[in-house]
């Protein structure tokens, strides 16, 4: 028996009860939400515009500004590093930029960046970009600056090559004991014997010299052997730094003996010029960072000072699609901010906004409602704790650009429309390192006027 | 009441390069109903019918991929009329010279929109010159019909089969929809023929194609889609962010992924074709059961695999020419065959390691196959063949999803370097839904064949209603997968 009337009358058939659901989709949708998804006719009918503005409702912005001077609105900015300083000509990062003025004219001083992040930074994506443009604009003088002895990412990190042999036990921001005496990077480490090959891949010079240290915490003492000579150090700060060689070879070995006091890892740079030092830590927004202890951070000023020290977080707290409320980190970030102004005394500070991320919303991926929300709220702090600020959302394009950048074919961010591909990150660094310049430039205009000035005779 | 929105039902009917028709569009539900409509009402003569089901077939290639219908149209005029015009004449070195232009125009259609920008950057790269890349769009379905173009010219040249003398049959043959976006390839000779018959469809071809339709939409668009976008793409988007575990479990994932959307879309074009009177050959058996590269070859992708078989290993010698050149011809073959999947890098090693898999197969066997068929019980030779097989293909699955080369061997580093199971229980916990996916569409692999059939034999007869109810059910199922809040990426959660 020829069947194909059964074919017709099941499509047939399929199709109007179909059709019919569809004319009655609202109320079924009551009972069955999910209907809205398969809907025959929402491509063909009339849309309500109230829906519209519903949706508008939720991304309304939260945080008031009646008790903010009027240049706050200045975060809106893109492009710019701002301080919220009605005078725009002023630079924002003002310490930072001196001691770049006197790198700039030949004096040898070294100016290190504390760049602290989530997974958007990790395995030195975007910072090994700004490392090597400011390295490259400013001395040349190349180095990979601070890397922890192991990380989550340490094996696809490019810059950097750390093999370790022997017993490791590793406290992190996640795990850490009583004495875990964690560096900046969130990390430590204790072992009685540890043998670490260290290999700087940053491009250098070959007649370059490059200073490879090692950086350890508060401890009983330290022994490293290195070319077959033994040495055992004291421990008594609670950062200690031994310069382990000075030469042009971009390699360090070395045998570690420590056992109660506290590894923090390796650290290669110039003897002056740029070192900036990548602190990533993943899934965090920048609270755990106060567990890092006063001692070391005070003993961090003494030893080895920051001149700039640069917070990225922000998309770690946007894992619900709808939220728009995020006052609870603002009385996360207050005593962190407060802890590192204080004790991290030489620095100046600049925080970035977050940058895009997406969620689905009835079936399409768009940037998170509460993005505007979340970047007013880190635009706050920056304003509360007197930091300068850089709108990393807007600077990269703004709503929808997550979206674009994964979906495009060449593409530049992941398909969770949150982080940057290797090709993305670049591009991030090259407007990060465009707003630095730009910032520095006003000290150097600024500094052109005073020489002009002091030059000019008395008339 | 719902109001119609006459701009946006008109703009229904024009091509949206944003939303191509699919088999799941909205659109396809009216298409395919006015379209078995029509199709019905004609049915008593095949030659009316072939022209209802050419013109819907080329409305729907013009859905899909906008004015690229043209290319096949003018293709399909190309080689209907050099086949005849090969089968006419007499002279064999004149039949030879159209051959080989046909080839040569067949090939050279597809490597424009597919590889020139491969061969643009290549020179780039290693050249002191630089040519800008082409603006160019992959036509949809071109590397599916340029096979099928070619296999056609070639067998009329062989004499294999008569060149068709209706140009709607050859045309209908190229853009038959339900085969348009992702094959099976058909060979003209299977599938000609059966224009020319009676519309017939037996109880047993209704209730399989309503098998395979609704068994190959639940495979391509909850499962594959399901895993895909919530496990997959995290984490080979970003396989340094994931530690080798959570590697190892994406490369399972994508093996499902990729069966699942392959064979699925295979099932679905299958079954329509059974419903309006066609037969297409199965396009998959249950690849990941093989035992040997060979039989997965047998019983993946089976159209590309015997199309390979016929027109590019057998005419480069097959295993004529002793086990050497055999291997050569094989390892060529595959080469080839990967780098048709796509233009990269990753798509030749991916041929290339399929050719090294057959070739240490045929190895082994000629060495050690009578050693394993003696002493060693077939259950063990089974699952250990069948494990090593599956692993070895799941290996080359890497190179086929990662984006370069380069993520590639991120992703094999971090198996192989980054393996920890700190934070399994919290990945198990994040990713349960796609791994309860992945562990169902590996099951689907372990049911008999034997078991569809009766179920198809037994389905039969069931009554109309309960077409109607399963259909509806599956609707229901599609529905809350579609609106299925996603996962997030476990890294944010640790």
């Amino acid at each position: 028996m020829n069947n194909n009337k059964k074919v017709l009358v099941l499509i047939v058939l399929v199709t109007f009860i179909y059709l019919l659901l569809s004319v009655f989709s609202n109320t079924i949708s009551y009972y069955y939400p999910n209907f809205k998804n398969v809907d025959l006719l929402s491509e063909i009918i009339l849309k309500n515009k109230a829906q519209k503005k519903s949706k508008l409702a939720t991304s309304q912005l939260f945080v008031s500004d009646t008790a903010l001077h009027k240049v706050f609105e200045n975060y809106l900015k893109k492009g710019t590093i701002v301080s919220f300083d009605a005078d725009t000509l002023k630079p924002s990062l003002k310490k930072f930029n001196q001691k770049l003025l006197q790198l700039a004219h030949g004096e040898k001083v070294k100016i290190r960046i504390a760049w602290f992040g989530d997974s958007q930074i990790e395995g030195d994506l975007i910072t090994k970009d700004v490392r090597a443009m400011l390295q490259n604009y400013f001395n040349k003088k190349t180095g990979v600056g601070f890397v922890p002895v192991t990380s989550i990412a340490g094996d696809f990190r490019q810059t950097v090559k750390v093999a370790v042999f022997g017993d490791l036990q590793a406290d992190n921001f996640k795990s850490m004991n009583a004495e875990s005496n964690l560096f900046l990077s969130g990390y430590s480490y204790f072992s009685n014997d540890l043998i670490v090959n260290f290999k700087d891949n940053v491009a250098k010079d070959a007649l370059q010299k490059t200073q490879k240290w090692l950086l350890y915490g508060k401890g009983d003492s330290i022994t490293v052997t290195k070319n077959g000579d033994s040495t055992k150090y004291a421990a008594n700060n609670s950062l200690n730094k031994i310069l382990l060689s000075e030469t042009t070879s971009n390699k360090q070995k070395l045998h570690i003996y420590s056992n109660k006091t506290p590894i923090y890892g390796l650290s290669s740079e110039p003897d002056f010029g740029i070192v900036l030092d990548n602190f990533s830590f993943r899934g965090i927004s920048g609270d755990n960072l106060k567990k890092v202890s006063n001692a070391v951070l005070y003993d961090t000023n003494a030893i080895q000072s920051y001149d700039l020290v640069i917070f990225q977080y922000g998309v770690n707290l946007l894992f619900k699609p709808n939220e728009v409320n995020f006052d609870y980190y603002e009385r996360m970030m207050n005593p962190v901010l407060n802890k590192y102004k204080a004790s991290l005394s030489k620095a100046d500070f600049l925080m970035f906004s977050c940058s895009d991320r997406a969620f689905k919303y009835n079936g399409s991926w768009e940037t998170a409602v509460g993005i505007d929300s979340l970047v007013k709220l880190q635009s706050k702090l920056a304003f509360k704790h007197d930091m300068a600020f850089y709108n990393l959302y807007e600077s990269i394009g703004g709503k929808g650009t997550v979206v674009k950048w994964a979906d495009s074919t060449y593409q530049l961010a992941n398909k969770d429309y949150i982080h940057f591909n290797s090709r993305g990150a670049t591009k991030v660094a090259n407007l990060i390192f465009k707003a630095l310049i730009q910032d520095y430039k006003k000290t150097e205009r600024q500094a052109a006027k005073i020489i002009k000035k002091t030059s000019t005779p008395n008339t | 009441m719902v109001a119609i929105d006459w701009a946006r039902l008109q703009q229904q009917f024009l091509y949206d390069a944003k939303n191509p028709l699919l088999f799941n569009s909205g659109f396809f539900v009216y298409f395919f109903f006015f379209f078995l409509i029509t199709y019905y009402l004609f049915r008593k003569n095949n030659y009316h019918r072939a022209v209802i089901l050419t013109l819907f077939s080329l409305y729907f290639f013009y859905k899909a991929s906008g004015y690229f219908v043209g290319l096949v149209v003018v293709t399909s005029i190309f080689n209907y009329g050099i086949s005849n015009l090969i089968y006419t004449l007499k002279r064999h070195w004149l039949k030879k010279l159209l051959v080989i232009f046909s080839i040569v125009f067949n090939l050279g259609v597809l490597f424009y929109f597919k590889y020139s920008n491969f061969a643009i950057q290549l020179f780039n790269d290693y050249s002191i010159y630089h040519f800008n890349l082409l603006h160019l769009i992959l036509p949809i379905g071109i590397s599916f019909y340029t096979f099928e173009n070619l296999s056609y010219t070639i067998d009329v040249y062989k004499n294999e089969i008569e060149p068709e003398k209706k140009i709607v049959n050859y045309l209908l043959f190229l853009s038959f929809f339900p085969k348009l976006v992702m094959g099976p390839i058909v060979r003209a000779k299977d599938f000609i023929p059966q224009l020319k018959k009676p519309y017939f469809v037996s109880a047993t071809d209704f209730s399989k194609g309503f098998y395979l339709i609704i068994s190959g939409l639940i495979k391509k668009l909850i499962i594959s889609d399901y895993i895909s976008l919530n496990l997959v793409d995290y984490v080979f988007d970003g396989p340094n962010l994931h530690n080798g575990f959570e590697c190892l479990i994406a490369m399972y994932g994508y093996a499902v992924v990729i069966y699942c959307d392959f064979s699925g879309y295979s099932d679905v074009a299958i079954g329509i074709s059974k419903w309006l009177g066609i037969t297409i050959p199965p396009n998959f058996m249950s690849p990941y059961q093989s035992t040997s590269i060979s039989e997965f070859w047998r019983r993946w992708h089976i159209s590309l695999s015997s199309w390979l078989r016929d027109y590019l290993y057998i005419p480069l010698g097959g295993n004529k020419g002793g086990k050497i050149r055999t291997n050569i011809n094989l390892f060529l073959t595959m080469l080839i065959g990967g780098f048709w999947h796509g233009a990269s890098f990753n798509f030749i090693i991916w041929g290339a390691l399929h050719g090294f898999g057959l070739i240490i197969n045929k190895i082994w066997i000629s060495i050690f196959g009578n050693f394993q068929k003696r002493f060693i019980p077939k259950f063990i030779s089974t699952f250990v063949f069948g494990l090593i097989t599956f692993h070895f293909v799941c290996f080359c699955w890497i190179f086929f999803r990662a984006t370069d080369l380069p993520t590639a061997m991120v992703f094999i580093h971090q198996i192989q370097y980054q393996f920890t199971l700190d934070n399994a229980i919290v990945f198990i916990e994040n990713y349960k839904i796609a791994l309860i996916m992945i562990a169902i569409g590996m099951t689907i692999h372990l049911i008999p064949d034997s078991f569809a059939d009766t179920f198809i034999e037994k389905q039969k007869n069931f009554s109309i209603v309960y077409f109607v109810i399963v259909t509806f059910l599956f609707l229901a199922l599609y529905s809350y997968f579609k609106s299925a809040e996603s996962v997030l990426p476990i890294y944010l959660q640790f």
